[in-house]
């Protein structure tokens, strides 16, 4: 194991190959092959890591880039941030572009411009960003504020709140025959309130749904919904009211 | 607060015409601050209100410098810390945002410096501002400049606000976050209330529309 931290303006590099600790610092490239524990902050230029990695305290990178399980103890600020495996953030997460395949969970809120999971994201407080693609499952527990969703799913999903522009949640392609045996398990969307100009959902299970354009898929259970000026619905989707405003 | 000062989401809609879609914009961006995101519960659970003055000034505003600037430099003008704004003392008083009484006043108690810092400029404006409402004279505005001085960092981050208020002849000033619960004895008397928070973003409009 190689660990050093100068103050000089130039950086260097700390690597961690096999089995290591170090105690955070300031690095041009953090890189880490086996297993790591930095028992402290951490700033640099890149962070690489495969493996498995433990950080008690915070990180602040330009790029982040793992595979593997890491479990950061306080926030994490990156411009990107690349994920194979298992990320666990406890504190606050905010980045440019996140690029998911597993699953990632913050502990408080989530900033980000572009959001891409395959996987699972969870979020412990409000999330927002301005595009958001998921395949998989979404679970924000708090408001999500989006501009653009995509959501694709493969199990249940919720959110307390969503708030946006363009939104569109269905189905994931699955097994046909299995999905009518366990309707209820696969997969619906269950939300407080949906609010947004272009809505398309489906299997969503929602008190309110306000927007301008509402369309309804299969599978949906709306308490309320409230359109500007288009409402269209599948015949499987349930509402118990519905109100035009004019605006 | 009362009832009438807020107003619900889907009245702010109705009323200002904007979309779902750029109230949540302006909320990404920062442009409506998170807090006045007022969450009560209602016979359809919960709605969100906002404190109605605040928000329909904020969003008239934001719809009619939006076409000239982007939403991030709109971010900016709302947003009250102080940015790497620095400019010549002469500057200000050429550009008319502060006139040259209140600027020897300020150089009196703070001696002269050839460039100052947007909350130096925040200070100025704001005694600049109390000085022409005539409610204040010199000598308590260098009192003023003293507290803004000392607690400069308190409103760079977060909305102030400040009140002159006399007593028997004695002058006394307040910075507070929030004066919404304040209560004084009888024989004191509120002279002129200000928010600091409204001073910096009509500073930061005035810089912006000479830049040009």
């Amino acid at each position: 194991m190689t660990a050093s931290n100068n103050e000089n303006v130039k950086f260097s590099d700390m690597k961690i190959m096999g089995n290591g600790s170090s105690a955070g610092g300031t690095f041009n490239l953090v890189k880490i092959m086996g297993d790591a524990e930095i028992n402290g902050s951490i700033t640099c230029n890149a962070f690489k890591c495969m493996g498995n990695t433990q950080v008690r305290g915070m990180v602040s990178t330009g790029g982040f880039n793992c595979t593997g399980e890491i479990q950061i103890t306080e926030g994490m600020r990156s411009e990107s941030a690349k994920l194979n495996g298992n990320l666990r953030v406890l504190g606050e997460l905010s980045a440019k572009l996140i690029t998911i395949n597993g699953e990632l969970s913050v502990g408080q809120r989530m900033t980000a411009e572009k959001v891409k999971v395959n996987g699972t994201l969870s979020v412990a407080a409000d999330c927002q960003c301005e595009d958001m693609t998921i395949r998989g499952s979404l679970e924000v527990d708090g408001m999500l504020n989006v501009e653009h969703l995509q959501l694709k799913m493969h199990g249940s999903s919720k959110a307390r709140e969503v708030g946006g522009s363009k939104l569109h949640v269905s189905r994931g392609f699955s097994v046909p025959i299995l999905n009518k045996l366990i309707t209820s398990m696969e997969g619906t969307f269950q939300a407080g309130s949906i609010e947004g100009d272009e809505l398309y959902l489906e299997y969503t299970i929602a008190k309110i749904v306000r927007g301008r354009h509402v369309t309804l898929g299969p599978g949906c259970e709306i308490g309320l919904v409230e359109y500007a000026e288009e409402f269209k619905y599948d015949p499987s989707a349930s509402v118990s009211q519905v109100n035009q405003i004019i605006v | 607060m009362n009832e009438d000062e807020l107003i619900s989401k889907k009245e702010l809609l109705e009323w200002t015409g904007i979309s779902y879609g750029q109230l949540y914009r302006w909320k990404r961006k920062n442009l409506i601050p998170e807090d006045w995101f007022i969450r009560k519960s209602s016979y359809t659970g919960q709605e969100t209100f906002f404190p109605r003055e605040k928000i329909l000034q904020r969003i008239d505003r934001i719809k009619n410098m939006k076409d000239g600037l982007s939403l991030d430099e709109l971010a900016d003008v709302f947003s009250p810390s102080s940015d790497d704004i620095s400019l010549g003392a002469q500057k200000l008083v050429e550009r008319n945002i502060v006139t040259q009484t209140t600027l020897h006043l300020y150089e009196e108690v703070q001696g002269s410096q050839e460039t100052l810092a947007f909350s130096d400029m925040v200070c100025l404006f704001v005694l600049e501002k109390l000085l022409q409402s005539g409610e204040m004279t010199q000598g308590e505005g260098k009192m003023l400049i003293h507290l803004l001085k000392e607690h400069e960092e308190h409103f760079a981050s977060r909305p102030c606000e400040v009140v002159l208020f006399r007593k028997m002849g004695v002058t006394s000033f307040v910075l507070a976050e929030s004066m919404e619960h304040i209560y004084f004895d009888k024989g004191v008397k509120w002279v002129v209330r200000m928010s600091v928070t409204a001073c910096i973003e009509e500073l930061k409009m005035s810089l912006n529309e000479r830049e040009e």
